[in-house]
């Protein structure tokens, strides 16, 4: 299954731009933005890494709120926006689903079964927030349908991989890429609250040199005391 | 024990041949020096003060052994991620370059020294080098095209060169009793020196 759904996004990928469909869009845009797709990476090594009951509660919980997340999207986004200038909040949605997985992934492993389901669930439901809020045509289903199949298709790849892989030494690289997960989250969260700085004056425009054209301006000529402009008759 | 690495051969493999088909965005950009993801990762990688002082935490912690291999490259990020929110909330930190520098200096002197301290200390001493570092990549971010993309990179790029620090720790902990390990140390140590004489 890995396979054939690396082909298809490869295909996805290889398409011009303006010749994708919604879904197709909607697909890369979960695969191939950094937000949303590390976050799902993390998640599946932790859904791969975990027993069944949890992997189970913790894919069961991740699928109800991302419906909970699409179906809630108009609701969240008016509570988000309530107080004018807030408009960075909806910035955050992707370093929250960053920071959330970490905190899965960075305690011991001993905790997960009782982190994992509810911080999968808050997962769920903000990666569902940002695709609906990447969605370009609000009216139509396409994007988010073509990001939820390829949200799941990541997730069960990569957790069949790491259920494969399953090793102490796996349990210590997940727990390396939870805490990079939660600095990633951290930084992507404060990228939304700087100020950029203002543009540094433009770089030199480079005047063109002809053959015949001397570089430089002959010198303005003086003006005499008494007899006006030099060019006056 | 094979099939497991030709299984995760085989994903890295497709990985790295999807993100090679993947639309990269132009590097063109008209302010500041930094971009975006390619930018971000190559900070670190191409700063030999930032590289060798990861370089250290890495070996260090494989030479600490027991939970220190992995625990040493867990803070770090965290706290180097706080160094970066720091620069980029404005906050001033005085002599960025010194303590970089005395990063490189100490951590070179520890693997030197193949020096096993509790591992409370091994952490605060890194968790101070975390700041500087993490300061020093969040200065730039505000200037990068894509402050996002920089932010993952770099945080990916010292995360890999920690990983590199403990395979070539542990690959150099049991050759002639753990001296060649030592030896990187005290070359890291002279780069320490170079850096600390530049920032003075």
């Amino acid at each position: 299954m890995a396979i054939p759904g690396l082909a298809i996004l490869a295909a996805i990928a290889l398409h011009a731009p303006d010749h994708r469909s919604l879904a197709e869009r909607g697909a890369l845009s979960v695969t191939v933005a950094v937000g949303r797709a590390l976050p799902l990476v993390g998640l599946a090594v932790a859904i791969g890494l975990a027993g069944c009951r949890t992997a189970l509660a913790g894919s069961l919980f991740f699928a109800l709120a991302a419906c909970l997340g699409y179906a809630a999207k108009d609701a969240v986004t008016a509570a988000l926006l309530a107080t004018p200038g807030t408009s960075y909040r909806l910035f955050l949605v992707d370093p929250l689903a960053c920071v959330t997985v970490g905190l899965v992934l960075a305690p011991p492993p001993r905790l997960r079964p009782w982190i994992l389901p509810p911080l999968a669930a808050v997962c769920g439901a903000v990666i569902a927030l940002s695709i609906k809020l990447n969605n370009p045509d609000s009216e139509k289903l396409g994007f988010p349908a073509g990001g939820s199949v390829a949200a799941i298709w990541l997730i069960f790849v990569l957790a069949m991989l790491a259920r494969r892989l399953n090793g102490h030494w796996l349990h210590i690289l997940a727990r390396v890429l939870g805490s990079w997960l939660i600095a990633i989250g951290l930084l992507l969260g404060g990228t939304a609250f700087v100020q950029r700085s203002p543009v540094d004056t433009a770089p030199p425009l480079v005047q063109p040199t002809m053959p015949g054209i001397p570089e430089e301006l002959p010198p303005k000529p003086r003006k005499l005391p008494g007899l006006g402009s030099p060019s006056a008759p | 024990m094979m099939r497991r690495l030709r299984v995760a051969a085989a994903a890295a493999t497709s990985a790295l041949l999807f993100s090679s088909v993947c639309p990269v965005p132009a590097f063109a950009h008209i302010t500041g020096t930094a971009g975006g993801f390619g930018s971000g990762f190559a900070h670190p990688l191409t700063g030999p003060d930032h590289f060798l002082a990861m370089f250290s935490v890495g070996i260090w912690g494989a030479q600490m052994g027991g939970r220190s291999v992995w625990t040493l490259p867990v803070t770090f990020p965290l706290v180097m991620a706080a160094g970066g929110l720091a620069a980029m909330l404005g906050l001033r930190l005085p002599d960025i370059e010194l303590g970089i520098a005395l990063s490189i200096l100490a951590l070179g002197t520890a693997v030197l020294r193949a020096w096993h301290p509790p591992e409370t200390i091994a952490l605060l001493l890194i968790s101070v080098f975390a700041i500087c570092h993490g300061y020093a990549h969040g200065v730039e971010l505000p200037r990068a095209t894509d402050p996002a993309d920089y932010a993952v990179g770099f945080v990916l790029a010292t995360g890999t060169i920690h990983l590199l620090g403990i395979a070539v720790g542990l690959a150099l902990l049991r050759p002639y009793g753990g001296r060649l390990a030592r030896a990187l140390g005290g070359l890291i140590v002279l780069g320490g020196v170079y850096y600390f004489a530049l920032a003075i």
